[in-house]
């Protein structure tokens, strides 16, 4: 396996859903190639690092209240007019 | 009102069908925050943002008798919400759209400054600084590539439901997610690089 083939196949891979030849293909490749081993470590951790990244604000709950108020104004108003 | 979190959508939205208003607030509470985060990671306006999520609930209300299967409510908003935050950035901005001009750097060949950085201790990895580093590179990346990483990594959709919620095919979904997750790796390599003196050998962690 070249080391293009090697990173193209990274993520499925990760999400296990190549062959078992394929991935045993993988697996040798990432014992041989130190180069490789090192971009799929830091590749792997470089996902689980954008998890960290996830939900920068909560919306105030008065920011909530104020829309579910505006909301069942506006679903009242459809019910009467179906 | 409501607050089971093992009410499916599916039935919360047929209650909100039927004119169930505590159904709608039991929605509200399970989407806005996420609603509001996909409009802000798209459009880096709070104001805007809120806007959008208000919006983005009264389409909700407006459409929801065209939603066939009510299962796939979450994708459907996502999609209303990735709509909405497009027609606002249409508005303010041009949305960048020359995909086939990025190129990853042919990695094979780059064999300069290979670090294995995934050995560093979690408090450098998730220090303040290195999450503003993966913050900004996820700011700097392309459009197209950027929307993808935010739903899949950031947020945590699957790669079926991003696609559908964009109108893209799987294997494209694939290809901008994997050419994305290797920008963001160099970006952070780049970064984590300092480190590579300070702690001789990198790869001490064998397989």
């Amino acid at each position: 396996m070249r080391c293009s083939q090697c990173i193209e196949l990274f993520d499925d891979y990760i999400d296990g859903v190549l062959t078992r030849d394929t991935m045993e293909k993988i697996q040798a490749h990432l014992r041989e190639c130190k180069h490789c081993r090192v971009i799929f470590h830091t590749y792997s951790l470089t996902i689980r690092l954008s998890k960290s990244c996830e939900t920068f604000n909560t919306l105030s709950k008065e920011r909530i209240k104020k829309l579910k108020q505006t909301l069942t104004r506006s679903l009242r108003m459809e019910n009467k007019e179906m | 009102m409501s607050k089971d979190k093992t009410i499916t959508d599916a039935s919360l939205v047929e209650r909100v069908k039927q004119g169930d208003t505590q159904a709608m607030e039991a929605i509200v509470e399970r989407y806005s925050n996420k609603v509001y985060n996909l409009a802000y990671h798209l459009t880096r306006d709070p104001t805007a943002s809120e806007e959008i999520m208000q919006d983005v609930f009264l389409t909700v209300l407006s459409k929801i008798h065209t939603l066939n299967n009510n299962a796939y409510f979450s994708t459907w908003l996502y999609r209303v919400t990735t709509n909405a935050a497009y027609a606002h950035m249409r508005d303010s901005r041009k949305v960048k759209k020359n995909l086939e001009d990025l190129r990853v750097k042919d990695l094979e060949k780059d064999t300069s400054q290979i670090y294995d950085w995934s050995s560093l201790p979690e408090d450098i990895l998730l220090s303040d600084e290195s999450k503003q580093i993966l913050k900004d590179a996820i700011d700097s990346l392309p459009e197209p590539m950027r929307i993808v990483v935010l739903m899949k990594d950031v947020e945590g959709l699957k790669n079926e439901d991003i696609a559908k919620t964009l109108g893209l095919s799987l294997p494209a979904v694939k290809s901008r997610l994997h050419r994305a997750r290797l920008l963001l790796r160099e970006s952070l390599s780049n970064y984590f690089k300092k480190y590579a003196t300070a702690r001789p050998g990198g790869e001490q962690s064998e397989m």
